[in-house]
């Protein structure tokens, strides 16, 4: 084995190489696979380029140059009182805190955990159910991806959510991320997988925080396997610091009958891009993409998801909708396939976006491929600014502007918000959400 | 107390859009307890007057002033306006979704209390205030919930115009052809609602292309408004005989700028 790092690799990622190289010593040999080949993938392929159709707005050049290290072993660093940060302010149980991917029992609180509901870390749920593992682990995350390819050679302890067949989890589960804050920057690859059998129902919610200073790389994965007739609710709340680069994939397969509804909310960093596939495997299964996403100047927040209709009769509603400020920018990329003989399927799209100032940007685009005849899709986009007669409407009946662009833009983020799963969170986040907008907003009466 | 100082004095107003002059000197006295229409075919000038009056900035004076109970009117924005008691009743009132009825009604009113230095009004005494206005108007308390305007039919729409104005209380209501798209009997409720809303201390400003309107709330004077002038005033007869004539005899007349 040679001590250099190959040339695709950034220079100043040495200590994620040596990690891997950790990592490949320990775990089962499945497991240890994974990360070979996953590692093998990435080193092949190195970051993508500017020239690469899925990369092309987004600039790596920033996160390239970061010289981070393993979040891990600074897990043990992050306090308690990370837990008061805003958009997650104490979650009732179940609860189950990830530090750098790492699972921090002292913070997390499992008990009750409810009958048929199970969480385990990877390498615990390698030993207790190696095939169920072997069969899912990496099966639903585009393993070309380069950032899915990273997060697998080097994911740490990571999760495994097991919901029995026929339980009804009624409380939401959380997760929260934690990206450790240090001298140094530090890269994390939280990595996720839920595994929900027949007809069972849950909510899950991944919140992604990190304090104000930290800073550097969060590469999730998440892999959900929704089973026959089952119900999943999966919310993802991305609150990170000004220094946090986050990458994300969302990989799900829906069963027959199945129901997939999920939610994204992204506020917005230096760089922020969330994958989201779902295939919808059997028939009359059914998903809901929704999301919310604020950009503020300097950050970039860039959302793609895919839909796979791959049988007939299933249906996807999307609406994700988006609020720029300042030089803010964004990207939503929404791709719905309907393969060959996915007759009846139904599939709809909507991306809406707001602009706040004069300098942001926002790039929008619905891809649509459809291999079948008896389909119904539609897909919209818009982007615009307040609408001037509906401010003046307010204005009319003695509202002031500020005021009255603060109504019009919560009823503009209150249609996602009121569809995050519990009623505490989901007031949090629509908190966090107008302080946020508060501080991007131009102050004063005459702004516009 | 001065009891006959005009509540708005509209002296030599000219406004344009986009480069288009709309009104060409627009003269027009309201004391306290009139009723006043305004009259004229399409694109007179009647709904600018309106707009210009309540504050939107699309329109650009370009000459002449306007005095609201002897305060200059176009100083102010169109939230100060609307808290010192002026009200505007939207021909096409806008649809806000996510915004309940309610929860706009209650913000507005609160808005315009807090100008005129009384306390906000707890949840009890502004439902109190809110089901008396609707029984004005025979609205459903189910209106409140919904989201402004949303999917309101175009009577709704009207009638949900006059419940704002009686809830607001104001001291100047311009009604902006409120008459239009109504059947007779969403028109009788409407006009009925406002006929209950006349007071000595307020002022109305119709704006109306029929005259059908007038027959259900009556005017103490009429202007006809065309090519940005009013080119005629006189009592609630020139109402019937515009009935009677149309708007044509105007450009006969060589009305300037028709």
């Amino acid at each position: 084995m040679t001590t250099g790092i190959a040339e695709t690799i950034p220079a100043g990622w040495k200590a994620l190489v040596d990690r891997h190289r950790e990592l490949l010593a320990t775990g089962p040999a499945f497991l240890r696979e994974l990360r070979r080949a996953a590692w093998t993938r990435f080193e092949e392929r190195g970051l993508p380029g500017r020239r690469e159709e899925d990369w092309r707005e987004i600039d790596l050049r920033p996160l390239a140059a970061l010289s981070p290290v393993p979040a891990a072993p600074r897990a043990s660093r992050v306090s308690p009182d990370i837990l008061d940060h805003p958009a997650v302010a104490r979650p009732a149980p179940p609860r189950f805190v990830l530090a750098g991917g790492r699972l921090r029992e002292d913070l997390s609180a499992a008990h009750p955990l409810p009958a048929g509901l199970q969480v385990l870390t990877i390498e615990e749920a390698a030993r207790a159910w190696p095939d169920l593992l072997a069969t899912h682990l990496g099966r639903y995350a585009p393993a070309e991806n380069p950032f899915v390819a990273l997060n697998t050679a080097l994911a740490e302890e990571g999760l495994v959510v097991r919901v029995a067949a026929g339980t009804d989890v009624d409380v939401p589960l959380h997760l929260v991320h934690v990206a450790p804050a240090g001298d140094r920057d530090v890269a994390c690859h939280p990595r996720v997988l839920v595994l929900v059998e027949t007809g069972a129902r849950v909510a899950l919610v991944e919140s992604f925080l990190a304090r104000e200073e930290a800073g550097g790389l969060v590469n999730g994965v998440t892999e959900l396997l929704v089973g026959p007739g089952a119900r999943v609710t999966h919310a993802r709340v991305q609150h990170e610091a000004p220094g946090i680069h986050h990458v994300a994939h969302v990989a799900a397969r829906v069963e027959a009958g199945g129901s997939l509804r999920s939610l994204s909310l992204a506020l917005g960093g230096p760089l922020v891009r969330v994958g989201i596939d779902v295939r919808l495997a059997g028939e009359e299964a059914e998903t809901s993409l929704d999301g919310l996403y604020l950009a503020g100047s300097g950050q970039v927040v860039d959302h793609r998801t895919a839909i796979l209709h791959d049988v007939p009769r299933c249906a996807s509603h999307q609406l994700y909708k988006g609020l720029l400020a300042g030089d803010g920018r964004a990207v939503f990329r929404g791709r719905i396939v309907v393969a060959p003989g996915a007759q009846q399927t139904d599939a709809h799209q909507q991306n809406r976006n707001l602009l706040l100032s004069r300098q942001a940007l926002v790039r929008t685009r619905p891809q649509l491929e459809i291999y079948a005849d008896d389909v119904r899709a539609t897909h919209g986009a818009t982007v615009g600014q307040l609408d001037d007669e509906m401010l003046f409407y307010f204005r009319s009946r003695g509202i002031g502007l500020a005021e009255a662009r603060h109504l019009l833009l919560a009823a503009f983020t209150g249609e996602i918000l009121e569809r995050v799963p519990g009623a505490p969170l989901a007031g949090l986040l629509r908190d966090l959400v107008r302080d946020r907008l508060a501080r991007e907003l131009p102050a004063g009466e005459d702004a516009r | 107390m001065e009891t006959n100082q005009p509540i708005l004095e509209i002296r030599d107003l000219h406004a344009r859009i986009e480069g288009k002059e709309i009104l060409r000197g627009i003269d027009l006295v309201i004391r306290p307890g009139e009723v006043h229409a305004i009259m004229g075919p399409n694109g007179s000038g009647k709904s600018t007057l309106a707009q210009v009056l309540a504050g939107r900035d699309l329109y650009e004076v370009t000459r002449g002033e306007v005095l609201y109970r002897g305060r200059d009117l176009l100083a102010l924005s169109p939230e100060e306006r609307a808290r010192e008691g002026i009200f505007l009743a939207f021909q096409y009132p806008v649809e806000i979704p996510g915004v309940t009825n309610l929860y706009f009604l209650k913000t507005a009113l609160n808005a315009v209390r807090k100008h005129r230095g009384l306390p906000e009004m707890d949840a009890m005494e502004f439902m109190k205030l809110v089901r008396e206005k609707l029984a004005l108007v025979e609205m459903d308390e189910a209106f409140l919930r919904r989201a402004v305007n949303e999917g309101f039919s175009g009577g709704e729409k009207k009638r949900n115009e006059i419940l704002q104005m009686a809830v607001l209380d104001p001291v100047l209501a311009i009604l902006d052809e409120t008459d239009s798209g109504l059947d007779i009997d969403a028109l009788r409720v409407v006009a009925n609602g406002v006929n209950r809303l006349r007071r000595p201390d307020r002022a109305m400003l119709l704006v109306t292309h029929y005259q059908r309107l007038l027959d259900y709330i009556v005017p103490d004077r009429v202007h006809v408004l065309a090519g940005g002038r009013i080119v005629r005033s006189g009592d609630r007869r020139l109402a019937l005989e515009l009935e009677e004539k149309g708007y044509g005899w105007l450009h006969e007349a060589g009305t300037p700028g028709a």
